[in-house]
């Protein structure tokens, strides 16, 4: 890719050492993200999303996990850091806006107090101008009288409410990657649109690179400039977003498509659901993750694992023997 | 997180409301009458008073008289040492006399000083409540049988009777509070900050550090906690302060179990994450996040424990390893009437202060109880 890389991710495997043996969460997973770039991260529950998020963070926990592979931000090789430098990177340049925004706050800290204070610490501002800079900001994220709310405590608050603090919080110090980690599963659908609203208004006035990490697509086509659809820990498609709702190549994304419900459906049609369940990613079946699940799986699709590759259009790759709508590389060596 | 009173009554039936409040005023009398026993009590003053000598001092004394006379002198009336002499009648009763150098053999009738206990009234008088035997004269008035009469039931002189010494026990009752104040407090705060710590720097760092930490602390748990605390009391001595001490040692391991299990909860959720997200430090998400939310059911289980330390230091004053002697505690009390009630109808030595000592753990435990209520409401809504 040509385009300047500002965060670079490079075969990333990470895996917990569980009871039943290794999990391998994130298994080869390649990215990159430009500046201001908005990239989603679509799969379903358990296929790695959130893992994969809080391993370009570093936010793991360090016992009996182990994460190989390499990450550059902005230049810098943030997987050669110790946890000191990457205190530095978390929140001041790097931040994360959780799943649940009824838990992701401090129930017994006040409002104001957990807006300012990585600001403190990271920007070295006094208390008062950072509650000047706070007032300010929850103004952006659209809390009506922020100087009032500034005292009280998150049970205070609504889901939505909260959520704004989330992402007050996390722009608080000015990052310039923002890793939302399902922001809005938590939230009731007019709320969704207000949160997803606020983020794109956010990121494009502060030039932020943002992932975007959901099972949703709906919240994916209107919110990100790119997608990367996973499965089973690994990268399963990855295009422009148009593009890739144009010409859905894997059958795994074409099964997560035609799984939304459409309204123009007539009542009581079935919806279409994916058979089975996600693989097993302590013993991961041979060949590709999806095979077990797809319609079109053939003997080499459960033997052969298919790499990520491009078909012409560079910014179009998906990882299947038999892509939809195409003659694919397993087709020639079949027929 | 603010506690007020009124939150934890606030949707109490009258009748649980009589519950809770009683409960308390009770406490807060155990609490103020203990603090301001000094205030409240007569007190032994040791004063330099003019008396005419009715005789010459006709021998050739050296030069530290006192000391000679009365070994270890004033210093030394704890010990049970000093002299007494029956007072001459004035405002204030003489409890003991040490003399004071009356110098050369000099002419009669030479006006001396001698210095002389003197029982001085309460700074703040309540009228009515003139406690007899003054303040730490418990050992004094040990030395003066005229003072008291033994086993005496309720008088209007001694509210609640006397003790098999004679002493009178409510103001007993109150010094005696001060000891199941400093146990129930100081080594509960002990306890509480220590075992605190330990559970929290366990259950968050976890690895070999919780392996260490909670290795002891089980290894503590497991040891017999009567056999501990006597241990520790013989080896270093009857004294308020190892007395307090050591049931702080015994209570360290239980603060350290309920702190690191709420520590490993607290330190699942997400806004630990989100605080290490924004780049907060160890030491930082320990202090801020998770201390916090740790902190009310630790310190309800501290009130269940401060009913326990009372308790057990009962216990060790009825094996006789509280407080020395003639110190007064409410266990000490209890073990001093044993024998006269075998003995005679004098019941009440033993079974008052047992009554305050059931009352006051009772009003604990009721309201431990309501505000583990309130706690849990609050855990429950997050």
């Amino acid at each position: 890719m040509s385009r300047e890389e500002f965060l670079r991710i490079e075969d990333l495997h990470t895996s917990f050492k569980t009871g039943r043996g290794i999990v391998r969460a994130v298994d080869g997973v390649s990215l990159s993200l430009a500046r201001g770039e908005s990239l989603g991260i679509v799969g379903e529950s358990g296929s790695g999303k959130t893992v994969l998020a809080r391993s370009i963070m570093g936010l793991l926990p360090p016992r009996a996990t182990t994460r190989t592979g390499k990450i550059f931000f902005n230049g810098e090789e943030l997987t050669a850091m110790d946890s000191e430098r990457l205190r530095d990177y978390w929140g001041a340049q790097i931040a994360m806006v959780f799943q649940d925004p009824m838990t992701a706050l401090n129930p017994v800290m006040k409002i104001g107090r957990q807006v300012t204070e990585h600001m403190i610490h990271h920007m070295k501002v006094d208390p008062d101008n950072a509650k000047q800079i706070a007032l300010k900001l929850l103004t952006d994220v659209g809390i009506p009288e922020p100087a009032k709310r500034f005292d009280d405590y998150p049970h205070q608050m609504s889901g939505g409410m909260r959520q704004r603090i989330m992402i007050a919080i996390a722009l608080a110090c000015g990052p310039s990657l923002l890793l939302a980690d399902e922001p809005t599963t938590a939230l009731d659908v007019t709320v969704q649109a207000q949160i997803l609203r606020l983020l794109a208004v956010q990121r494009a006035e502060r030039n932020m690179s943002m992932i975007l990490v959901t099972h949703d697509l709906g919240v994916v086509a209107s919110n990100t400039d790119r997608v990367a659809v996973m499965y089973g820990g690994r990268i399963m498609e990855t295009a422009k977003t148009s593009s890739l709702f144009a010409n859905m190549r894997h059958p795994y994304t074409k099964a997560l498509f035609d799984s939304i419900p459409n309204l123009k459906n007539p009542s009581h049609t079935e919806l279409t659901v994916i058979p089975g369940r996600p693989p097993d990613l302590v013993n991961p079946p041979p060949g590709c993750k999806f095979a077990a699940r797809c319609d079109y799986a053939t003997d080499q699709c459960r033997s052969e694992e298919p790499i990520l590759e491009t078909d012409g259009d560079s910014e179009h790759s998906f990882a299947c023997w038999h892509p939809v709508g195409i003659r694919g590389k397993a087709g020639a060596t079949h027929a | 997180m603010k506690l007020r009173i009124s939150t934890l009554t606030r949707d109490l039936s009258k009748r649980d409301k009589v519950a809770f409040y009683v409960p308390l005023v009770w406490l807060c009398a155990v609490v103020f009458l203990s603090l301001a026993a000094p205030l409240l009590t007569m007190r032994v003053e040791l004063k330099e008073l003019p008396v005419v000598k009715p005789t010459t001092v006709s021998t050739t004394t050296t030069a530290p008289t006192s000391n000679t006379q009365n070994p270890g002198g004033v210093t030394n009336l704890g010990g049970g040492g000093s002299t007494t002499t029956q007072a001459p009648a004035t405002s204030t009763t003489v409890v003991g006399t040490t003399t004071t150098a009356p110098a050369s053999s000099g002419t009669s009738n030479e006006v001396a000083t001698e210095k002389r206990l003197v029982a001085v009234d309460p700074i703040i008088p309540i009228p009515g409540f003139k406690l007899k035997p003054w303040d730490r004269s418990w050992e004094t008035v040990k030395e003066t049988p005229s003072l008291r009469i033994p086993g005496e039931g309720p008088s209007g002189d001694h509210w609640l009777g006397t003790d098999e010494l004679g002493r009178d026990i409510l103001s007993r009752l109150i010094w005696g509070g001060r000891v199941a104040l400093a146990v129930g407090i100081v080594s509960v705060l002990v306890a509480m900050v220590i075992g605190g710590t330990i559970g929290m720097l366990s259950g968050y760092l976890r690895g070999r550090t919780e392996t260490f930490l909670m290795t002891i602390a089980g290894s503590l748990l497991a040891f017999p906690s009567l056999i501990l605390v006597i241990a520790i009391v013989a080896f270093l001595g009857q004294d308020l302060k190892n007395i307090v001490l050591a049931i702080a040692v015994v209570a360290i391991p239980s603060f350290a179990r309920i702190s690191y299990a709420n520590t490993l909860a607290a330190s699942q959720r997400e806004y630990v994450l989100a605080a290490r997200s924004l780049g907060a430090s160890r030491f930082r998400v320990l202090r801020r996040e998770i201390l916090p939310n740790i902190f009310l059911p630790l310190s309800a289980y501290a009130l269940v424990v401060t009913a326990v330390a009372i308790v057990a230091e009962g216990g060790l004053a009825f094996l006789g390893l509280s407080v020395p002697d003639p110190q007064p505690s409410w266990g000490s009390m209890i073990n001093d009437g044993r024998k006269p009630l075998t003995l005679d109808g004098t019941w009440h030595i033993s079974f008052i202060p047992a009554i305050v000592m059931f009352l006051t753990v009772l009003s604990l435990n009721l309201i431990v109880d309501r505000i583990r209520q309130i706690a849990e409401g609050k855990e429950s809504k997050l």
